[in-house]
């Protein structure tokens, strides 16, 4: 750790943001309450009634994410599993697609275009729910995978005899070889030698391949551990987990920010990989990754602003969910179990996806989207590709919105699959837009996410103004002053007009033009009175 | 008996940390400049003043260092009054001639300061350490591949250079006041901040946006901070400090928390620990 000293470290880390939190807290602690600070207060927030409460930069109220997005049997085990932890049902869904995912990532693709298309998306998901600690993430996603820890278990059993007789056979081939390469060596004559080479060859190509009992997901894992379960687990494999600890890896927390990312976004699109560090080498062909993370929203924070993470495009492969915590609100009197023919019928429906899924990897099969759900599909596709471009609604998120329809397709399989199981012929209308209504709803979720992770630039700016602004007890100020206080920051107006018009979005700020006597008017911001006041 | 002045002299140079590289002595009561055991060949860093007559009395220090120190054969417990007056004499007119010396050591260093800067083209963020510690240019210049951060008084005076190679290595103009000088970037609002190093210093201020000064290192931070406590009486000071957590004695922190008491300040210190531990 000894390299790890100072501020620049701590950005470089941990991000912009934690920088700024460590120094705002100091300053914090050291503005000492003045003499006239309550007249002053009662001034203020005599003037703040007439105000809106501000949202500020990065705090975006997200809606609920209903647990009725999923189909039948996976919506009465997550609204269940929900009420019992008394979780925000957000938490619920998102862990129950990625346990949906597990089972059928690899083995299944969705076309939008049709089977016979060549644009296929795999059904690999990466859902990233952020809760603060004591919420019950375990125990929720504990329930939600418990049915996959019993098909391992299951499974393991019944591969018990053939794995012990695999291994056996496979240890006497070993030891087999070992003694005809010291023959070989021992040999007296090359004719010798040359009848004990033809008998290792023999041995080497008679000898079984390695059988693994299946594995569906794992926990907190390594890069190289991941890689290596892909390799050993027919090229797919789950990472469910309440543990940051993966989610710092691909920040490249542990590595001085350089992780290799390879195995993440190869793992997400499925495309080819080369493996040489497990236990042989190996070619990978269409790796399945799919992540279910429930993690602190500190850890978001932490990683805030890390250039390095947001550019390596793995952020925008996350779906994220930001729900309000339940935690100080929970009713501690009342206890809710999950009905247990509610479990049963969620733990034997989820076996039935995985009947049938191989040892080894096969070529998935595609489905392809009806007629009408490629329409819904379409429409979603063009009104998210609408809002993406300059000054739009989605341009500081465009890396992430720009997978979002790619999303909503996989999504949509996965509900078909889950409705009329692992037969389905192609994707229905009605699970396509059950599909689109949830990604409607993860939009807000991403903005709140990339607001909290600090990547959001005109966030960022927007935040800078509003600290600006209390650190000065400015309440109101010229757009010139601003951009002259800040001119590091603010180098064109341009960049200045996008956060002063957030914050006017977002009730932080009225923005007005003051006309002046032959000369252009003057841009004036009045800040929400409401920052001004001590909370309490 | 005089010669046995000069070796015991030596002795204590090397005792202070500052040994000299070569050349005898010369003990005339004036001040002269050597090169010490270690410093860049051609530099002249050291000076001593040595009297060897009755009344033996030595003076040395470093203007690398900022050491000054004083040498003589008996303590001033055995001297008699008459001769405890005449080492006072002695050290204060030392340290008028050090003072003197070093006035024109730092007038020749502001001259050659200037010159270089002037010389020295604005630096655009390219820079392979910029790029290394992720952090733009911020009113510095690039002088032979070497990045050029100016130390400049709390009246904008430029004083001396700090170099700054591709590999991090960093030097400083010889010869160059360093004491309460600073290196300013962005201007103070409500809180001004105070770091030692110009990356951290433009770290701060890229993720705050609060003005902050680079005091180049720990010994400066207190004389810095108290500078710019003396211009802006009612901004918050922050000092920033370094952790050097496996440094014995931790003295970055050390540091900047005198400096933050020095002048009514807060302290911020960088924390590593949480991160790992989520």
């Amino acid at each position: 750790m000894s390299e790890l000293s100072d501020f620049n470290d701590l950005a470089r880390v941990a991000g912009g943001g934690a920088v700024a939190a460590t120094i705002g807290a100091a300053i914090a602690t050291h503005q000492a309450p003045h003499g006239n600070a309550t007249a002053r207060d009662a001034e203020v927030r005599q003037i703040g009634e007439n105000w809106p409460d501000p949202i500020l930069p990065g705090k975006v109220p997200v809606p609920e994410i209903p647990v009725d997005v999923l189909p039948t049997w996976v919506k009465d085990m997550a609204g269940a599993v929900a009420q019992s932890t008394q979780t925000p049902p957000a938490l619920a869904v998102m862990v129950a697609l990625s346990v949906l995912a597990t089972c059928l990532h690899r083995r299944f693709e969705v076309a939008p275009w049709g089977e016979d298309d060549d644009y296929t998306e795999p059904l690999s998901l990466w859902t990233l729910t952020a809760l603060p600690s004591g919420s019950r993430k375990t125990a929720v996603i504990g329930a939600m995978a418990a049915p996959l820890v019993h098909w391992e278990k299951l499974e393991r059993d019944r591969l018990r005899p053939e794995i012990a007789r695999n291994h056996a056979a496979r240890l006497v081939a070993k030891k087999r070889i070992e003694k005809l390469t010291k023959d070989a060596v021992n040999a007296e004559n090359d004719q010798d030698r040359e009848r004990i080479r033809k008998l290792i060859e023999e041995e080497e190509s008679n000898m079984p391949a390695d059988i693994r009992a299946p594995r569906l997901f794992t926990g907190d894992v390594t890069a190289e551990r991941l890689q290596a379960l892909l390799v050993e687990h027919a090229e797919r494999m789950a990472v469910l987990s309440d543990e940051a600890g993966i989610f710092l890896i691909m920040a490249g927390m542990y590595s001085g920010g350089m992780a290799s990312l390879d195995v993440f976004l190869q793992g997400h699109a499925g495309m080819p990989m080369r493996v040489d560090r497990a236990d042989r080498c190996a070619h990978v062909d269409r790796p399945a990754l799919t992540f279910g993370l429930a993690l602190q929203p500190g850890v978001l924070a932490d990683v805030a602003s890390s250039r390095r993470f947001r550019d390596s495009g793995l952020l925008a492969r996350f779906l994220f969910a930001m729900p309000d915590s339940n935690v100080g609100q929970r009713d501690v009197r009342r206890r809710w179990s999950i009905p247990s023919y509610v479990q049963k019928e969620y733990e034997a429906r989820l076996h039935g996806l995985l009947d049938g899924r191989q040892l080894v990897a096969s070529k998935p099969r595609v489905l392809g989207l009806t007629e009408p759900a490629r329409e819904a599909w379409l429409d979603f596709a063009d009104e998210i590709e609408k809002q993406q471009g300059e000054r739009g609604a989605m341009e500081s998120i465009a890396d992430w919105s720009s997978k979002l329809p790619g999303a909503a397709a996989r999504i949509a399989a996965l509900l078909e699959l889950a409705e009329s199981g692992p037969s389905a012929e192609s994707v229905s209308l009605e699970a396509t837009e059950k599909a689109v209504k949830l990604c409607r709803l993860l939009i807000d979720h991403a903005h709140a996410a990339f607001g909290l992770l600090g990547a959001d630039a005109t966030d960022t700016d927007a935040t800078a103004i509003v600290k600006w602004a209390q650190d000065g007890a400015h309440l109101s100020f010229s757009r010139r002053q601003c951009q002259k206080a800040m001119e590091g920051r603010f180098r064109s107006v341009e960049r200045l007009e996008k956060a002063l018009e957030r914050l006017a979005q977002s009730d932080v700020a009225r923005i007005d033009k003051v006309p002046n006597k032959g000369a252009p008017p003057t841009t004036m911001i009045r800040m929400n009175p409401k920052l001004f006041v001590e909370k309490g | 008996m005089t010669a046995f002045y000069p070796d015991d002299f030596r002795k204590a140079l090397v005792l202070a940390g500052l040994p000299m590289l070569k050349g005898e002595l010369v003990a005339d009561g004036v001040l002269h400049r050597y090169q010490v055991e270690g410093d860049k060949s051609g530099s002249k860093n050291g000076w001593y003043v040595l009297h060897t007559d009755a009344q033996p009395f030595g003076a040395f220090g470093s203007w690398k260092t900022g050491q000054s120190e004083t040498w003589s054969p008996s303590s001033a417990e055995t001297m008699t009054e008459a001769e405890r007056s005449a080492m006072a004499a002695r050290i204060a007119a030392a340290k008028l001639a050090r003072d003197a010396e070093q006035a024109a050591v730092h007038t020749s260093a502001r001259q050659r300061a200037q010159a270089l800067w002037e010389k020295a083209k604005p630096a655009d963020g390219t820079h392979a350490y910029l790029v290394r510690k992720g952090v733009p240019a911020y009113g510095i210049k690039l002088l032979r591949q070497q990045l050029v951060v100016p130390l400049r008084d709390v009246d904008g005076t430029l004083h001396s250079l700090q170099f700054i190679g591709a590999d991090g290595r960093k030097t400083f103009l010889t010869g160059g006041r360093k004491r309460g000088c600073y290196h300013a970037i962005g201007r103070p609002a409500a809180a001004l901040c105070i770091c030692e190093g110009y990356a951290t210093g433009a770290t701060i201020y890229q993720a705050t946006g609060n003005a902050t000064a680079v005091a180049f290192d720990a010994g400066n931070l207190q004389p810095v901070a108290k500078a710019l406590r003396q211009k802006f009486p009612r901004l918050t000071l922050v000092i920033a400090a370094d952790n050097d957590t496996e440094t014995p004695g931790n003295p970055g922190v050390t540091a900047a928390h005198a400096a933050a008491r020095a002048v009514g300040g807060v302290l911020a210190v960088p924390k590593f620990g949480e991160v790992a531990h989520v």
